[in-house]
């Protein structure tokens, strides 16, 4: 009797050890290495350039991807605005349009664009734990319809980049310093002083000039929610209006710019002395400044915080694009949550920030930024703008309404195309009053 | 196929059950036969080498095709572009009354050239297939800088982005000032001018001033673009005024991106990926080793139209691996493929293309196909038991139960369901059925004849039979039991070894003792005793 009892246990066991030998071990996967999956990618860092993200790529393709069967397919590599101009395309198939990709960097309004119900929910992938290790405001940042579409993986400000050189041999001159560009006023005030002793050349190129005047009212104690109604700007808040003339003051004047494109390239060819855009833009930037001579000068680049209202809140704005995986097949879907707990874990992440100018996304790795080994002394200046900005500033997130940027872009073409005509203007003697009240006039038309 | 059954030998005598078993197994072994002669002769019996062999020569034959096409019009683009540019900077020189070597040292007069030449150039970007165009003057604006000989002015312009609906141009080298009159941004990585260390177009251009157009294209190898990871290749062709005089070179640019997303293919494998090397393969050493073989070293790739794309990080040794494949190692990884070199139209140069798949994936087609011919097998094999077994059960299984029957002489009253045992039952029944009517139709006539005997024979008589038979002597006895054996007078002589005359004594000594008169008298009454006996 215990002879056949035993008989049966033991048939039993075998036959559950062979089920879930079977079975995986219980874990059922889609990917397979014999047959790997390939992800399509759209991303942002080094467009024109060299691009880290590539070199990631790379890594997670000969390790991670291989040993699982994913291979990662970077097939463009552009600024945000373009990546949503093409998604937007690609959807609708328009003719000549890219495939829609399989992942993508892009702004949460990009992804409300597309639809989040298109977007794979990052909260099914990550564990609880795990995204308690993001900051909280980050995670905020990618939710749209209580889904989290947008997965951060890197955040950038926006900081100001200042050519040394230039700014030392004007320093000298007018007794100007670093202290004075801490809040708007003095950058104004700086800016002018440089239009004067330059013999006319503005200060400063604007990457994102509205972004500034949001924040300039931010500061000067106005609601962020305010700002806005109808997923546009709200023209009658007089704050809004307010901190706008400050800046269309500076700009008919020539002062400042709007810049053409970046506002990297009209530092690194003399036609400004500083540039205010994306932390990130530190990737671009060349090592010397090349007049139209061909004399060539060290850079030396300097970076600082944005500058802030004075008396005001030190606020910052909260940038950058985060991940987005298309919804498509489970395997797919798996592949590109590998992906992305590969790319977000501490060390890589901090790596990764690191050297791309943006900051990390997690705890673990901005607890250790300051301890970082940068490749240059501009990086680390930026990062210690960064641990400047983390530690005093308040981070502000930026509007994500769908067809808003679209709408600024408008207005920034509109800037570039008559910045030189307001200048010329008011050179001529057309009143800074008139013409920032044009600007005015002209913002409030902006339309998508 | 008679014949061919006649040949193959069935041992005579065995069994149904064996001879049935080994005609199935030679019919099975000549389906499977056939089924691979049919497969082979329509072409889908191959193995994974002959198959990888040949989707890599279809993709050799179209990449190189493409290549060569692309390179045709590139190098036809490239003399009307040069010729384009002579005509513009000549044009621009008479105009403003100057030889070429004024611009040196004149940034205002190179920005006005370059203002002068800037839509010719971006004409030629957007209407070449590139990445890329650009003229090198030969000249600089600042003389006296440090390494100014390698400094060139023109302008250089790429395309941001290769979609078709969106050919964004930026100035890479150029001044900025006229590329942004021209609406054009400078590239994220600007500069002035363009260094000669970084643009071997220059020089290689620089060499074939002097001869025709047609023959001064050459393109130059792979490098990686100054502040940028992207490498590129250039197309270049000198450019001469009509007086002679050498004014630079221009060409077009053809990034390792470009290549990668306008030269993809279709694969029939996932992982299949193109390689091209402008020529260049290191032809390797005898002294052993890793540097013992060519080696391909500097390469652009592309990845198929699915997606996949892959791009080996060091030199390709390139072994061969027999059937006309190539297996490529860096010694960590290996692929195997086909490599081959072709000469361009135009330009008679020589451009190297491969085509290859991770190794493994050879290897896993190999076993997956193994697998999938043994289940083929497993499959004919198997329904061939089964039906070998249906068969014996509901063919052989009848015949050996009629034969049973047959042998129990059970022809009536159970039937085998086989139709023509079933017949064979029927017709032995009915032989039976005869044979019994006649077996019983001669024991009646034996019954009557000894009836009709018995009537003969008279009780008396035969009661005198009986007791005096006990009188007759050892000699009349057996001769006696030797007639009632049914032998011959003749037999008896030769048994008993006595004479005619000796017999007759005997008989007559029997007759008179038994009280008979005649031997078939004597054979009723001996048949009735015997008879009597076994009754008893």
């Amino acid at each position: 009797m215990k002879k056949k009892l035993l008989l049966i246990i033991a048939t039993l066991a075998m036959i559950t050890t062979l089920t879930v030998w079977i079975s995986g071990c219980g874990e059922k996967t889609q990917l397979d290495p014999d047959k790997p999956v390939t992800l399509s990618l759209w991303h942002v860092y080094g467009e024109q350039a060299d691009s880290p993200m590539n070199r990631l790529v790379d890594e997670f393709n000969s390790t991670v991807g291989k040993e699982k069967g994913v291979v990662i397919s970077t097939t463009l590599m552009t600024n945000a605005s373009q990546i949503g101009e093409n998604l937007l395309d690609a959807q609708a198939e328009k003719p000549g349009a890219l495939d829609m990709p399989d992942l993508f960097f892009c702004h949460n309004s990009n992804a409300v664009e597309i639809g989040t119900e298109n977007l794979v929910d990052w909260e099914k992938d990550f564990t609880k734990d795990e995204l308690d290790d993001f900051l909280p405001d980050f995670l905020a940042d990618g939710m749209s319809d209580d889904t989290l579409t947008v997965l951060p993986v890197t955040k950038s400000t926006q900081l100001l980049f200042i050519n040394v050189t230039e700014f030392e041999r004007f320093s000298k001159t007018t007794k100007v310093s670093y202290d004075d560009l801490a809040t708007w006023d003095g950058f104004f005030d700086v800016a002018g002083k440089y239009y004067q002793w330059s013999g006319g050349k503005p200060f400063c190129a604007l990457d994102f000039i509205l972004r500034a005047t949001d924040l300039n009212a931010i500061s000067g104690g106005a609601s962020g929610d305010d700002l806005y109604k109808n997923d546009w700007y709200n023209f009658s808040n007089a704050a809004l209006k307010k901190s706008w003339m400050q800046f269309a003051n500076a700009l008919v004047r020539g002062h400042i710019v709007v810049s053409d494109l970046y506002s990297n390239t009209q530092v690194m060819t003399g036609e400004v002395a500083s540039g205010m855009g994306s932390s990130a833009s530190i990737l671009y930037y060349n090592d010397v400044v090349i007049y139209p001579d061909n004399t060539t000068e060290n850079m030396d680049l300097q970076v600082l915080p944005m500058p802030y209202a004075k008396g005001g809140e030190k606020v910052a704005t909260q940038a950058g694009v985060g991940l987005c995986a298309l919804k498509t097949t489970a395997a797919k879907e798996e592949a590109a949550s590998l992906f992305a707990h590969w790319l977000t874990e501490p060390a890589r992440n901090l790596d990764f920030a690191a050297e791309t100018g943006y900051m990390p996304v997690t705890y673990e790795a901005l607890k250790v930024v300051g301890d970082y080994n940068y490749k240059n002394d501009a990086y680390a200046r930026l990062f210690a703008a960064f641990e400047k900005v983390q530690d005093s500033y308040t981070l502000v997130r930026e509007p994500a309404f769908a067809g808003f940027y679209g709408k600024v872009g408008n207005f920034y073409t509109y800037l570039r195309e008559n910045q030189g005509n307001y200048a010329a203007r008011f050179k001529s003697g057309v009143s800074a009053k008139k013409l920032t009240d044009e600007t005015w006039n002209a913002f409030r038309k902006a339309r998508g | 196929m008679g014949k061919l059954f006649k040949r193959i030998h069935i041992p005579a005598g065995g069994s149904m059950k064996r001879k049935l078993f080994l005609y199935m197994l030679v019919l099975l072994i000549f389906i499977l036969l056939l089924l691979a002669s049919l497969l082979s002769l329509l072409g889908q019996f191959k193995t994974p080498k002959t198959s990888l062999l040949e989707a890599c020569d279809v993709q050799q034959a179209v990449l190189g095709k493409e290549i060569k096409t692309h390179r045709n019009s590139l190098a036809m683009m490239n003399i009307h572009f040069s010729e384009d540019l002579s005509l513009s900077i000549d044009t621009w020189l008479e105009k403003n009354n100057l030889d070429f070597s004024a611009l040196t040292d004149s940034p205002e007069r190179v920005e006005s050239l370059e203002g002068a030449i800037f839509e010719t150039v971006r004409q030629y970007l957007l209407q070449a297939e590139c990445s890329g165009a650009f003229v090198m003057l030969d000249t600089t604006v600042k003389s006296s800088a440090k390494d100014s000989e390698f400094s060139k002015s023109g302008i250089y312009l790429q395309v941001n982005g290769y979609e078709m609906s969106r050919r964004d141009v930026l100035c890479y080298r150029g001044s900025s000032t006229v590329s942004k009159a021209h609406t054009v941004m400078p590239h994220r990585k600007w500069r002035l001018e363009l260094r000669r260390k970084y643009f071997e177009a220059y020089d290689v251009a620089k060499e074939k001033m002097d001869q025709p157009l047609d023959k001064a294209c050459t393109f130059t190898d792979f490098m990686t673009m100054p502040g940028m990871s992207e490498r590129a290749m250039h197309i270049v062709i000198p450019v001469t005024g009509s007086d002679g005089t050498y004014y630079g070179a221009c060409g077009f640019e053809i990034s390792e991106s470009y290549f990668q997303q306008m030269f993809r293919q279709p694969a029939r494998y996932s992982r299949m990926f193109s390689l091209l090397s402008n020529g260049n393969i290191d032809a390797g050493n005898d002294t052993g080793g890793s540097d013992t073989h060519p080696a391909l070293q500097n390469y652009f790739a592309c990845g198929n139209t699915s997606g996949y794309y892959y791009l080996p990080k060091s030199k390709l040794s390139i072994i061969d691996y027999g059937k006309g494949l190539t297996l490529f190692t860096d010694g960590k990884e290996s692929y195997v493929g086909t490599i081959k070199t072709c000469e361009g139209y135009r330009t008679k140069e020589k451009f190297t293309t491969a085509v290859m798949l991770p190794k493994e994936d050879l290897t896993h087609e190999m076993a997956s196909t193994g697998l999938r011919v043994a289940i083929l097998i497993l499959l004919l094999t198997v329904p061939s038991i089964i039906c070998c077994l249906y068969f014996t059960n509901r063919f052989l299984k009848p015949l050996f139960y009629g034969i049973e029957l047959i042998q129990k002489g059970d022809f009536s009253t159970q039937r085998s369901n086989v139709l023509e045992i079933d017949d064979l039952m029927d017709f032995l029944s009915q032989k039976d059925g005869e044979t019994e009517k006649k077996i019983k139709g001669l024991e009646t006539k034996i019954g009557n004849l000894q009836r009709s005997r018995q009537v003969d024979i008279s009780e008396d008589d035969y009661q005198y039979f009986q007791s005096n038979f006990a009188t007759l002597t050892g000699k009349e006895k057996e001769v006696f039991m030797l007639y009632l054996d049914g032998k011959t007078s003749k037999q008896i002589q030769e048994i008993c070894s006595i004479s005619a005359n000796t017999l007759k004594y005997h008989n007559a000594n029997i007759y008179s003792k038994l009280g008979i008169n005649s031997r078939k008298q004597l054979l009723a009454y001996a048949s009735k005793m015997r008879d009597e006996k076994t009754r008893s």
